[in-house]
């Protein structure tokens, strides 16, 4: 028994170091390439060890911008109070849908599954927010449109209070004379720490690695979160690269400009604050308060 | 199912509500009313003199007006650097004009697209990649038209443009954009690198030909085995044109050479001229002297490193172009000689300005005040840029200051109105603004000039069109697809798509318009 | 009636917690929702979204009147069949796999590791791809390949592979989300319930059958739902960056929004695009609502409303 329980494990160990590996491959290869002279990469192409050590593509980016660190402490607020804003819209609004005896539950979850599918598109959207709210040039604008409810999330979060939070403990606590509130503050949400860590991190990157709204309604550096600021480098560079070529005259010289291993410069220095604080809320994915201990 | 209904029913409700409530929004959709819009194309200015002016620009209650400018940049905009550009420009045109200017600048087609869409109240703007181009804007209703205002207030612009350079922005004889006075005209061939010229004791004024190319290539790839001979202009196969046909911009249909006064229209994928070279192109593929991949690179700066040569636009003052890009020195061969081509550069007033005889006063301005132009294309002097010496021609980096990387002012010259006036940076050649002055007005001009082919009646038949020639077009330009095998396919896919149809419709178009000329 | 109001209103908290969310989706996404009009009218700036002429159904015809429509709808669909069916069942693997192993330290490496492709965007993910495929320099033809002594192969030339490298990129980018996703549901699970199936002499296959896969249907059927929603879109990088845009590979990697685009790209047409997109939700509506029609009858408890 003891054996074959090993076996079990040696064997889950081959399969996720397996798949780590294929995760982590690329990303080396991506670490890799934005330290090598750009040069050399056209030259050799991509490798796992640059085959000509260079830091041109994070000096270009850090000369290039001295909001660099200014970006991310924007990227932080945002990513902070969005999530948390977001979470709470998220709950409030998916707790009464897993409701079973909610009259009018199927409608709300309909109307809000309906915005998965169907959108206007930009324009309209654009319209709304520039002139009816006028969030141009203001945090608003990185924290609003589009990123502070998702359907998704908001589904997610309903069918976990469905499927793992028995209606007896709801029903137990109502008996108790514990108001709707007291009952999700106290009861619901205390069992569904593993969803809101999920929720969490989910809403986290989206806030983090979001720059459209940031594109479309900012045009002040100083409300750059780092996302749009590394967006807007990349985007110039390519674009100045190529009018150089395009035959445009331009009054700087872009031939000792980095360009595909700022790229890559770009996406490691995105990625990297992800990945220091992702172990952190690891232990929230652990199992909330045993139902039983509820119950009793 | 009961139940299905009564919620199906509810949900219309809400959308009733929703439209109703979008009723008094759409108010704010529609920023090209009538009342504000009047003062664009059907003002009669009444008079023109200085105070008349001057009333229009203080506004109602006696503020400046200031304008807004949509510019066109490739690099990061810095807002503080723009910022105090325009500030420096309104230094001028308040004396000038009694208005300050708001500047904005911007590389991505969304964002215009966005900026046109929403009716924001942009008083001049850049056209220069917004999707779709002149058509799309005149389609759309974004840009209002300006024979009268030019009349009345772009003396400036008249005196310096040949009316055939705005032929190309007029649609259905009415003007909505002006090119800018920069290279409207281009010749093409190719780009080759000196230093491996020299190296392999090639001399460059005996490349006069296709053949005489092939041998260099050859002598390339035996000589320097480390080069490829023959690199894409930029990634995914970028290729500046070399067969000089008139496009219609409609999945294919152009005049096949704009040399000859022929006005067929014809479908480009089944012409001679691009059978040869797709031929070319595919025996230099088989000879190993194209770099493999090169459809496919991601990489922008391949002549940089590991190319010999590419296709390049040829016109006058190339070569620094190619030094300040690349840092190498370049031999243009010429095999197409000169013809005019509006890339589509330019600007428009859009429909929702709501001063458009300012802001052509201001265009205008732009035109003919030299300080104006220099301050918008090179920056601030002293803090972008300061003159070489007491001639106040040349210009100069301020001490100190480093034009590389985009810590400064940069911009796009040809994407101003007027760059000819300008002053020209250190190391170019004083002369150019005249020599490609010249070159202009010798280039060969298309017997279709002035001829926008409007596509709405076959749209569908350009979208499968598009489509197709995605499928083949660089595959075979870069040789890597057998033209005798795929080219007959090719045409077979574009005729079942409607390129037919599209050519007729642009035959009929076109003889209109020439018979109205 | 006077009833049925009192049994609504004991629940006003509920409706009060509804408010903020629903207030939102109506600002959000109802109201510029009713931009979708413009798919059916021929768009100028002077009218409006709102107020343009109406042409019916003309925006339309380009998805249809083509010889392609059959191929980019059938790409589309089965591409996406494959990236549901296979992505569920890998990601409840793993999910299921990760939840055994004991070692707390590899545990969360583990976790944070998988997550990493999620986070690299599409065009750079593009460009890792042409680290390994490109016929100059990349690791397959130069390295992989010759070990085993196999001609270099043309990637960007040869369709009939792409239909898996675009399933192997989709998994490889997707499942360390869709995983955290299952993995926050098992987590949830009543250990007590493992307890007692070990008491009853249960083995540890026997556990994930009848404990674990049963607990996880709903999130199952679920994210199935939504996923077919979407089942006539694409990931535009996917099938449009990942591929450079070859010719060549065009028959396996053109879907409808590809299409679109480069149908689209130089004409800036507003009302054919938002065509497009009203075409695809609903499709993708009519899709969803029956397929939870029968979800319904069969479980209600996991149906999506």
């Amino acid at each position: 028994m003891v054996e074959k329980k090993h076996g079990f494990q040696i064997f889950a160990h081959v399969i996720m170091i397996f798949i780590a590996f294929c995760s982590v491959a690329p990303f080396i290869l991506l670490l890799s390439s934005s330290f090598t002279d750009d040069a050399a990469l056209s030259v050799y192409g991509y490798s796992f060890f640059p085959p000509k050590f260079s830091t041109d593509a994070y000096d270009y980016l850090f000369t290039s911008s001295s909001a660099i660190f200014n970006a991310y402490g924007i990227s932080a607020i945002v990513t902070v109070c969005g999530t948390i804003c977001n979470l709470t819209l998220t709950t409030l609004y998916a707790y009464p849908l897993s409701r079973k005896d909610l009259p009018g539950r199927y409608f709300f979850a309909f109307f809000l599954f309906f915005t998965m599918l169907f959108s206007g598109g930009l324009v309209p959207s654009y319209i709304m927010w520039t002139q009816t709210f006028h969030i141009r040039n203001t945090l608003f604008a990185l924290l609003i449109p589009n990123l502070l409810m998702s359907a998704f999330n908001v589904i997610m979060m309903r069918t976990y209070f469905t499927s793992n939070i028995p209606d007896a403990v709801i029903e137990a606590a109502r008996i108790d004379g514990a108001g709707e509130f007291r009952i999700l503050v106290g009861i619901v949400l205390p069992m569904a720490t593993p969803i809101l860590a999920t929720l969490c991190l989910l809403v986290g990157l989206a806030y983090w690695n979001d720059w459209q709204n940031g594109l479309y309604y900012l045009t002040d550096n100083k409300l750059f979160s780092i996302q749009v600021l590394l967006q807007n480098i990349q985007r110039s560079l390519d674009a100045l690269k190529q009018s150089a070529q395009a035959g445009g005259s331009v009054n700087v010289s872009t031939a000792d400009l980095p360009s595909n291993s700022v790229r890559m410069a770009i996406t490691v220095m995105g990625v990297l604050p992800i990945m220091i604080i992702y172990p952190f809320l690891q232990r929230f994915f652990v199992k909330g308060i045993a139902i039983g201990a509820v119950k009793g | 199912m009961k139940q299905t209904m009564k919620r199906l029913s509810a949900l219309l409700l809400v959308a009733a509500l929703l439209a109703l409530t979008l009723g008094a929004c759409g108010g704010n959709d529609k920023p090209a009313s009538s009342g504000t819009n009047s003062g664009g194309n059907s003002s009669t200015p009444v008079s023109n003199t200085g105070d008349d002016n001057n009333s229009e620009s203080k506004g109602n209650d006696g503020e400046i007006v200031t304008l807004k400018v949509w510019g066109f940049t490739n690099a990061a905009p810095n807002a503080d650097q723009i910022n105090a550009v325009a500030e420096a420009a309104s230094e001028i045109t308040r004396k000038e004009l009694g208005v300050e200017i708001e500047m904005t600048r911007n590389f991505d087609p969304e964002k215009m697209n966005l900026a046109m869409a929403s009716g924001e109240a942009w008083d001049l703007f850049n056209i220069h990649s917004f999707p779709g181009g002149i058509q799309a804007l005149v389609t759309n209703g974004y840009a209002s038209p300006l024979d009268d205002l030019l009349a009345e207030y772009g003396q400036g612009i008249l005196e310096r443009q040949p009316e055939a350079v705005r032929a190309g922005s007029t649609i259905d004889g009415v003007l909505y954009a002006i090119p800018n006075n920069a290279d409207s005209a281009r010749a093409a061939g190719f780009a080759m690198n000196k230093a491996v010229l020299d190296e392999l004791g090639i001399d460059p004024a005996g490349i006069k030909t296709w053949d005489d190319v092939h041998d260099v290539l050859v002598k390339v790839k035996e000589g320097r085995s480390d080069l490829y001979p023959l690199v894409p202009s930029w990634s995914n196969g970028g290729m500046q044109e070399v067969i000089p046909y008139h496009n219609f911009g409609a999945g294919g249909a152009v005049l096949e050479d704009v040399f000859t006064d022929s006005t067929e229209v014809v479908n480009l994928y089944a012409t001679d001229a691009y059978r040869e070279f797709c031929e070319r192109m595919y025996q230099w593929n088989k000879e190993g002297l194209i770099m493999p991949d090169s459809t496919t690179t991601t990489d922008n700066m391949l002549m940089q490193t590991v190319g010999f040569a590419d296709y390049e636009n040829i016109k006058p003052g190339k070569e620094i172009e190619i030094k300040k890009a690349w840092g190498i020195d370049a031999v243009l061969v010429e095999l197409t000689p000169p013809y005019m081509q509006n890339a589509g550069g330019g600007w428009c007033i859009p429909e929702s300005s709501q001063h458009k005889e300012l802001a052509m006063q201001l265009w205008n301005l732009m035109w003919t005040n030299e300080e104006l132009s220099n301050i918008l294309i090179n920056g601030v002097e002293g803090t972008h840029w300061e003159w070489k010496d007491e001639n106040k021609d040349i210009i100069v980096a301020p001490e100190g200051i480093d034009t590389t990387g985009s810590s400064g002012y940069e911009s796009l010259d040809w994407a101003w109105p007027n760059c000819r006036i300008t002053a020209v940076w250190d190391g170019g050649d004083p002369e150019q603004w005249d020599k490609l002055q010249e070159f202009c007005d010798n280039a060969r001009i298309s017997p279709a000039n002035g001829f926008v082919f409007n596509t709405t009646s076959v749209m569908n038949e350009v979208t499968a069109c598009n489509n197709v020639v995605t499928k083949y077009n660089v595959g075979l330009r870069w040789g890597e697809l057998n033209p005798d095998e795929t080219i007959p396919t090719f045409i077979a896919e574009l005729e079942a798509s409607g390129i037919n149809t599209i050519i007729e419709e642009c035959q009929t178009q076109l003889d209109a318009y020439l018979a109205s000329k | 009636m006077a009833k049925k109001i009192k049994k609504v209103a004991r629940f006003w908290p509920l409706y009060l917690m509804l408010l903020p969310g629903t207030i939102y989706l109506i600002i959000n996404n109802y109201i510029p929702m009713t931009g979708i009009v413009v798919a059916f009218k021929q768009y100028n700036l002077r009218d409006g979204l709102y107020f343009s002429p109406n042409i019916g159904l003309k925006n339309f015809e380009f998805l249809f009147r083509t010889n392609d429509a059959w191929l980019i709808t059938r790409n589309t669909i089965l591409y996406n069949l494959v990236f549901i069916v296979l992505g569920a069942v890998l990601a409840i693997t793993v999910a299921i796999i990760l939840n055994e192993i004991r070692i707390k330290a590899a545990k969360q490496a583990y976790q944070t590791v998988i997550l990493i492709p999620h986070l690299i965007s599409m065009v750079v993910v593009s460009y890792l791809a042409f680290a390994f495929l490109s016929d100059g320099n990349g690791f397959l033809n130069k390295t992989v390949l010759p070990m085993f002594g196999i001609d270099p192969i043309s990637w960007y030339n040869a369709p009939q592979y792409w239909p898996f490298i675009l399933v192997l990129i989709n998994i490889w980018k997707g499942i360390g989300y869709s995983c955290i996703l299952y993995y926050a549901t098992i987590c949830g699970i009543d250990h007590s319930l493992y307890e007692a199936a070990v008491v009853d002499g249960a083995n540890r296959w026997q556990q994930v059958w009848n404990i674990t896969l049963p607990c996880l249907k709903s999130t199952i059927i679920i994210l199935t739902l939504m996923n077919l929603g979407n089942i006539f879109r694409s990931d535009f990088g996917l099938f449009y960056q990942v591929p450079m845009n070859s010719g060549p590979l065009q028959n396996v990697t053109s879907t409808i929004d590809t299409y679109v685009y480069r149908g689209l790209m130089q004409t800036n047409n507003i009302g054919m695009s938002s065509a497009a997109g009203v075409y695809q939700s609903v499709v993708g509506f009519i899709l969803v609502i029956s397929a939870n029609l029968v979800v319904r009858k069969v479980d209600e408890s996991s149906a999506l409303f």
